[in-house]
């Protein structure tokens, strides 16, 4: 089994408790505007341009990748990110990106075994054993891949490294039910909470997600909340009191919230998108948030990069 | 044609007796205008040059007497001549004076020993009177030989030097000015007393080890080290507390003191650049029955040196499974208030080293560093860290040159790897070759103060110390290994280049090259990976010096050690043709264990994995992983980050020191130095302020806090 990776962050400090390891994996159910990882959205391999690191941007005569016979198509580098990709084209293009100097060509997403994955992860043990911390699944949305990422869970438990998963929880029942019980720790987004707002502009089905967290809660495992405060999609007060009754009806212990940034603008535009604007949520605007949830027993942290 | 010149003069002034006071002359011009010395133009040096003659005092010993004996008379008229300067808020008396030219004959071409720490503790507890009495008892022996017995007279000469300069000082004290000064009066007490009898309070200790450091830098010995301050002083003050004649206030407000004095002289005290002055304070560390030696003392100087915000005198904490946590939590509190220090020093690898090596158990668990981080026994050790520096690229070079005609003849990397370690062998073997022809200078006042010196009846520079090993330093080997990893690339497997093709672009310096150089760069494995073909070709390496160092000794008896952290990454660099890892002509080389700037991002933890897996037990002699971070990664995982450390070293890591800094402050300093003068970098083995750096350094380290931004950040860059 093998799992499409984006990108193994070794020694994060963010992602959970502890030091840890974060598997970025590739394939999302939803489309948020404000999305932090756009290299992570789609199910398939992308081609990306890194026009800074470009040699022939620079003025040099570098022609590695035009120079292909495969891509005969293209004049500029900076047509790769033109090329369709589906999963065939991409094994082809393996060969000839590999051949670019810098790096300004690569590719978004790379098959893993899982027991490669394990060789890789399991490097930092002591670093986990030390500090609590572990292995974490993010994205895109992890539980889209679960058959590998099951198989994934079961060797990293046997070899006692705990898991945790970022998740939106937009997917199916039973993916959900396959990891559960493997995973120690859920992180679980609370974004849209009117589901019309949210299939406007998150492409997601509000009662999918209602559902898996009735099922995540009853299952009594630990669940962090997170809730990014983006305006004007999630900090408005309508969305605010729905969260708000959302905590009361849930009981929810951990919530923890933070402000969009706008750091992604580069692989956006590696990608050939344009990256979206953002104003930063003030600190001050936080914290006024947080006293609002203050009558209730939600524990509220304020993350910050 | 300059260097031919330079030698006629310089033999010259030998004989005309002059040249040991040309010599520190010229070093004292250099201290006197410390950055900007060599922009200055010939009238700005003829008119400095008057100023520090004006300034300065010459010895000067006509008798025709055996060199140490003129050394020591040396001393004594230093002493005598020494400008001091007292202040009526002054606790302690402290004084560094660098105007004194000493004038002597001597043809031959001396090294003069530095780079050590002495045995502070047992002077302290002893007293200078007892060692005298010793040299007087060592005199009346009838089988002594005439050497020796004019190195027992050199020594009593010194303690007359340093009496004479004690009784200068008390002289002073008692002037009718001082009369109605308290603190003066309580300086003369203690100065009474120390250091030529037993200190009996903290402050008594205080003031006779700030009188012995001053001599040793009045001795003009260079880069002076200060040993395990925390185990040296506690006794003292745990002694006065208990008795109640100190409260734990008065003892801060003294140490404070003592700390400010000892960072009196900064640029004069300074070696290479400015801040580079060996003054290290070692700390903590573990007891021979494996108990934490850290004290109530410990935390008191970290936090004085917090409170005062010097660059000098700087920590190394020494760590071991056993370090409380408070420990830690001082050591990070530290390193956030922006002093770059305290270095962390792995006990549990280094004494092992050090045993296995051939120190006795009980020196290695006392051990100390140089003015870097070379471990060597205070008090006890003659040990040149320092003494050479080799490059592991030199060797890679003459390989690829000897080779480029007969590429045929090499059918794989791994006969190639052969005949790469074949020259390196032989590199080494000549480097040794010379190390063994240095004299040093005598020192009567160090092996008045050594261990040893007097039992042996042999001057510290002849071998009188217990331990008496050379270390050698390295560069390059990140580059290096690189390097060979790129050669076994291009040259084997895509079978793209020939050797006497890369020997031609290494001279044009990747000029019409640059798809080759940002391949060189970005392909392929990379020093400090924790892969398993990195670390086993580092290993390979480490093993073959370590094999040829073996089968020498020095002039001494003593043994050759070996280091992979250098201070000589930018000045070796120079003029140094490109290299295979990509590196272009005149750029600096890899700093210590780290990876090299222009490889791709590698995390803390993959760097701390590769570092723990290194052989120390070959290499002791200075291994520090060199690492960056932001002071906000830090600040926020506080507690993640000690863990970070803790795993590090319980992995098997030796060294590591860490620069908390972000590019954006260093590239505004850069600009505007008059907005932060005391921001603080870590160079090597000490701290500076980084207005005082050279250009070329402030660069590497803008360009390395870069690198490890982009490590360290949530969401990766690209």
């Amino acid at each position: 089994m093998s799992l499409l990776v984006v990108n193994i962050q070794r020694c994060s400090f963010y992602d959970g408790p502890g030091i840890r390891a974060t598997v970025f994996l590739k394939g999302c159910s939803l489309r948020c505007p404000w999305c932090s990882n756009p290299e992570c959205i789609s199910p398939n391999p992308q081609i990306y341009f890194n026009e800074e690191k470009c040699l022939k941007i620079k003025g040099i005569n570098c022609s590695e990748c035009i120079k292909s016979r495969f891509f005969h198509q293209i004049k500029n580098p900076k047509d790769v990110i033109k090329i369709n990709t589906d999963s065939t084209d991409i094994l082809n293009c393996k060969s000839w990106i590999k051949n670019c100097p810098t790096g300004a060509i690569g590719i978004y997403g790379e098959k893993f075994e899982v027991n490669k994955l394990l060789r890789i992860l399991t490097k930092d043990k002591h670093f986990y054993d030390m500090s609590g911390g572990g292995v974490t699944f993010s994205g895109g949305e992890p539980l889209l891949q679960t058959k590998g990422l099951a198989e994934c869970l079961k060797e990293l438990k046997k070899r006692g490294i705990h898991i945790c998963i970022e998740t939106s929880l937009f997917c199916p029942p039973d993916s959900l039910d396959t990891v559960k019980e493997l995973v120690d720790l859920f992180i679980i987004d609370i974004k849209i909470l009117d589901p019309k707002e949210c299939r406007k502009y998150l492409k997601g089905d509000l009662e999918v997600y209602l559902k898996n967290v009735e099922r995540m809660l009853q299952s009594q495992k630990t669940c962090i909340f997170r809730f990014p405060v983006v305006k004007p999609f999630t900090f408005n007060e309508s969305n605010i009191k729905l969260l708000y009754s959302f905590i009361k009806k849930w009981k929810i212990e951990n919530l923890e919230i933070f402000s969009v940034h706008n750091l992604a603008a580069k692989k956006y535009k590696s990608l050939g998108m344009k990256p979206p604007y953002f104003k930063e949520v003030k600190k001050e605007e936080l914290e006024l948030l947080k006293k609002r949830f203050l009558p209730l027993k939600v524990k509220v942290r304020i993350l910050t990069i | 044609m300059k260097s031919f010149f330079k030698k006629i003069i310089k033999n010259f002034l030998k004989v005309i007796w002059l040249y040991p006071l040309f010599r520190k002359y010229k070093i004292l011009l250099r201290k006197e205008q410390f950055k900007n010395f060599y922009n200055y133009n010939l009238i700005k040096k003829f008119l400095l040059s008057l100023k520090i003659l004006y300034k300065s005092r010459i010895v000067i010993v006509f008798k025709r007497k055996a060199l140490i004996r003129k050394k020591s008379i040396l001393f004594r008229k230093s002493c005598k001549k020494m400008k001091f300067f007292i202040s009526p808020d002054d606790k302690f008396v402290y004084n560094i004076d660098p105007f004194i030219l000493p004038m002597y004959f001597d043809l031959k071409e001396r090294f003069i020993i530095g780079n050590l720490t002495i045995n502070y503790a047992k002077i302290l507890r002893e007293g200078l009177v007892k060692i005298q009495k010793e040299v007087i008892k060592q005199l009346e022996k009838k089988e002594i030989s005439q050497p020796q017995r004019s190195f027992l007279y050199s020594l009593l000469e010194v303690y007359n030097g340093i009496k004479l300069l004690r009784e200068r000082y008390l002289k002073e004290l008692t002037k009718p000015k001082w009369r109605n000064n308290q603190n003066i009066k309580e300086i003369y007490k203690t100065l009474v007393r120390v250091p030529l009898y037993p200190a009996r309070s903290f402050r008594e200790v205080l003031q006779a080890f700030l009188f012995i450091n001053s001599l040793i830098w009045l001795d003009d010995h260079y880069l002076v080290g200060l040993g395990r301050l925390d185990q040296i002083l506690y006794p003292y003050l745990k002694a006065d507390l208990t008795k109640g004649t100190l409260t734990k206030k008065e003892a801060f407000s003294f140490l404070k003191e003592f700390l400010l004095k000892l960072h009196r002289g900064y640029k004069y005290k300074s070696n290479v650049l400015l801040g580079d002055t060996g003054q290290v304070i070692i700390l903590g560390g573990k007891n021979v029955d494996g108990s934490d030696a850290s004290n109530e003392l410990t935390f008191m100087i970290m936090d004085a040196l917090r409170e005062l915000k010097l660059p000098d005198p700087k920590i190394i904490l020494r760590v071991h499974s056993k370090t409380p946590d408070e420990l830690w939590n001082k050591a990070l509190k530290c390193l956030l208030s922006g002093l770059q220090y305290p270095l962390l020093s792995n006990d549990e690898v280094i004494i092992p080293a050090l045993i296995k090596f051939g120190y006795l158990k009980k020196d290695a668990f006392d051990y100390g560093t140089s003015a870097c981080w070379e471990p060597l026994i205070p008090g006890k050790s003659l040990d040149q860290n320092n003494l050479s520096t080799l490059n592991f690229l030199e060797p890679l070079h003459e390989t690829i040159e000897k080779n480029k005609q007969k590429n045929f003849n090499i059918k794989s990397f791994d006969d190639f790897l052969i005949l790469y370690k074949e020259n390196l062998m032989t590199y080494i073997r000549e480097k040794v070759k010379k190390l063994n022809k240095i004299d040093f200078e005598p020192s009567p006042l160090l092996s008045f103060l050594m261990d040893d010196c007097l039992k042996n009846l042999k001057d510290v520079s002849e071998g009188g110390a217990k331990y008496n090993n050379y270390g050698i330093l390295s560069v390059g080997l990140g580059n290096t290994v690189n390097a060979l990893f790129n050669i076994e690339r291009i040259v084997f497997q895509e079978r793209k280049y020939s050797f006497s093709e890369l020997s031609q672009i290494i001279k044009k310096n990747f000029s019409n090259s640059e798809i080759l150089l940002e391949n060189l760069r970005n392909k392929g494995a990379k020093f400090c990976m924790d892969d398993e073909r990195v670390i086993s070709l580092v290993n390979e390496l480490i093993e073959v010096v370590f094999q040829t160092l073996k089968n020498f000794n020095n002039k001494f008896g003593g043994k050759f050690k070996f280091g992979l952290s250098s201070p000589a990454f930018i000045s070796l660099s120079r003029n140094f043709p490109a290299s295979l890892d990509g590196r272009k002509y005149d750029e600096p080389f890899g700093v210590n264990i780290s990876p090299l700037p222009f490889s791709s991002t590698l995390s803390y933890t993959e760097i701390a994995n590769f570092a723990s897996k290194i052989n120390y037990e070959e290499t002791f002699n200075g291994a520090v992983v060199d690492l960056m971070t932001e002071r906000n990664l830090i600040k926020k995982n506080k507690e993640k980050f000690i863990d970070f450390l803790k795993t590090f070293f319980k992995k098997g890591g030796m060294q590591l020191h860490l620069n908390v800094l972000d590019s954006k402050t260093l590239i505004a300093a850069k600009r505007n130095p008059g907005l932060f003068p005391d921001l603080t970098v870590r160079v090597w083995g000490f701290c500076a302020y980084f207005k005082d750096l050279p250009e070329e350094y402030q660069n590497l380290v803008i360009e390395r806090a870069q690198y490890y931004e982009s490590i360290s950040s949530k969401y990766s860059k690209m």
